[in-house]
């Protein structure tokens, strides 16, 4: 106890002893925007503020999260000075989505592996007819379409640059909706995107309100490696092409189908039994009490089961179910039946999406 | 080797259960270096480490123990600070020398969860305060000229959530 009491007053280390490698830690915990206050406390913490290992992953939409930049010419020197090759993730707002802005990701960044591109309040694309480089280097491309902008004119530039590509998230306007719409653009060209996008593992197509099951079709005609499809909210989606989706995507482990128009039909038409299904959304579908009977009881290793708001999953459901002994035995195996989130239930930081 | 031997830097010995100073990868690794895992008698000095110190930090140890090991850091997320358990926070509500000293042997120790909880701890301090706050609670001198002080005040003005 005497000892403790003469160390207190013996203490006097202070912050500024600090190794910079242990200063580069506590301001690891700080947001960007915080970093950019310390930067102005004295010049050591200005340079270790201005350290690339803090500026691996940048927001700028400052509508969802994340910094603003307001000017190209700012982001263009916070690419090469401050973000360079440490980079891996960045999100970029539409007007910071430019060709200059991506050839200065593609020369300065050799590390960049995630890139999110939020078009979503897009009135007009940008020119890109003199883009010639794009980040080569992509495993997950996440785009945030808008409702009324073409895509094609920027996509045709980017295809040969994504073939890398693990995970990709196409992200509707399904929330930003507020009535009926008159009409529907297929915005984003499907067909061509999944010929160049042979390599993915993960797909979402969130809230889009032109995909349909043909779509489907189309990334399972090339994605031979597909684990996780999620559809969610894609309402045009009825599952006549699951059958087809099950023959030829041996690993998929992962489907969400969460508000579609799901057709009893189509599911009960699919060998069940043969597939890998483990996780499984059919929240707010119209599936009958047969179909999730013939479906639920042929899984063979299902882990996780996403079933509200649906009527057809009755008493006689539970009870085949539960009767199974496959069912009960294994204590991972839950069901959220009733208390399911109505929005969001998987979106975006569901495990599986993040491969 | 039930029991190991550690020396701190003012000659005070502490016996120490070997599976908790483990979690020091320093001594283990100096441990196994050595070839000390048969000896019993053997101490291992810790010439960076006070006796108040390093007393803390066995007390840390011994009470995290049985925790798993802590998780790779993942780049992609955003790092919290206020997961810091209550056992934690009572323990670290010590002054900022006794703070900054346990952050120096954590990182000498290379015990990464003590690190990273003092850090935590470190970084709470910084948050929401205002740049002559921050300089006020950690006694740091503004060794910034006043045109080098506009100068990076204007290469962080892009940097302001709307």
């Amino acid at each position: 106890f005497e000892k403790t009491q003469t160390y207190y007053h013996l203490s006097s280390q202070t912050i500024e002893k600090l190794p910079d490698k242990v200063l580069l830690h506590i301001f690891s915990y700080l947001s960007h925007k915080e970093i950019c206050q310390i930067a102005r406390i004295c010049k050591k913490w200005r340079m270790i503020a201005y350290d690339t290992r803090l500026w691996k992953s940048v927001s700028l939409r400052p509508e969802v999260s994340g910094l603003h930049v307001g000017s190209l010419e700012s982001l263009l020197a916070l690419i090469s000075i401050r973000f360079g090759p440490s980079l891996r993730y960045i999100e970029l707002p539409i007007e910071l989505i430019t060709h200059t802005v991506l050839h200065e990701l593609a020369n300065k960044c050799p590390n960049l592996t995630n890139l999110l591109l939020d078009f979503s309040t897009a009135m007009q694309l940008h020119d890109f007819s003199e883009l010639q480089a794009f980040p080569t280097k992509l495993k997950y491309l996440c785009i945030c379409l808008s409702e009324v902008i073409f895509m094609e004119g920027f996509m045709r530039k980017i295809y040969n640059f994504i073939n890398g590509l693990e995970t990709l998230h196409l992200i509707g306007t399904y929330e930003k909706v507020e009535e009926e719409e008159e009409e529907i653009y297929e915005v984003i060209n499907v067909h061509k995107l999944k010929g160049a996008t042979p390599n993915l593992r993960v797909i979402n197509l969130y809230g889009i309100n032109f995909i349909d099951d043909s779509h489907i079709d189309a990334f399972s005609s090339n994605c031979i490696q597909l684990e996780c499809l999620a559809v969610n909210y894609c309402q045009k989606v009825t599952g006549s092409t699951m059958k087809t989706l099950f023959q030829r995507s041996k690993r998929l482990t992962t489907l969400l189908m969460n508000q579609t128009s799901l057709q009893s039909e189509y599911l009960m038409q699919v060998d069940w039994e043969k597939s890998s299904i483990q996780e499984l959304d059919i929240t707010a579908t119209d599936l009958s009490t047969e179909c999730l009977i013939e479906m639920l009881t042929h899984i063979p290793n299902l882990r996780f089961l996403s079933a509200g708001q649906l009527n057809g999953f009755n008493d006689s459901v539970s009870e085949f179910l539960f009767s199974n002994p496959c069912f009960t035995s294994s204590s991972s195996w839950r069901v959220f039946q009733k208390f399911s989130n109505f929005r969001n239930c998987f979106y975006p930081h569901h495990s599986r999406m993040k491969l | 080797m039930p029991n190991i031997k550690l020396q701190s830097s003012d000659g005070e010995i502490f016996t120490v259960d070997f599976e908790i100073a483990k979690s020091s990868v320093t001594i283990k690794t100096m441990v196994e270096d050595l070839g000390l895992e048969d000896e019993d008698e053997e101490i291992v000095p810790l010439p960076n480490v006070n006796s108040a110190i390093l007393r803390k930090v066995i007390q840390w140890a011994t009470y995290h123990k049985d925790d798993p090991p802590p998780p790779e850091d993942d780049e992609n997320k955003e790092k919290r600070t206020d997961d810091i358990s209550s056992w934690d926070a009572d323990f670290l509500k010590v002054d900022q020398g006794t703070l900054f000293e346990l952050i120096l042997a954590a990182n000498y120790l290379d015990i990464k969860g003590l690190l990273d909880v003092t850090c935590k701890t470190v970084a709470n301090m910084i948050k929401g305060k205002s740049p002559e706050e921050i300089r006020k609670t950690f006694n740091i001198k503004n060794d910034f000229t006043q045109a080098e002080e506009e100068q990076v005040r204007k290469e962080n003005e892009w940097c302001e959530e709307k």
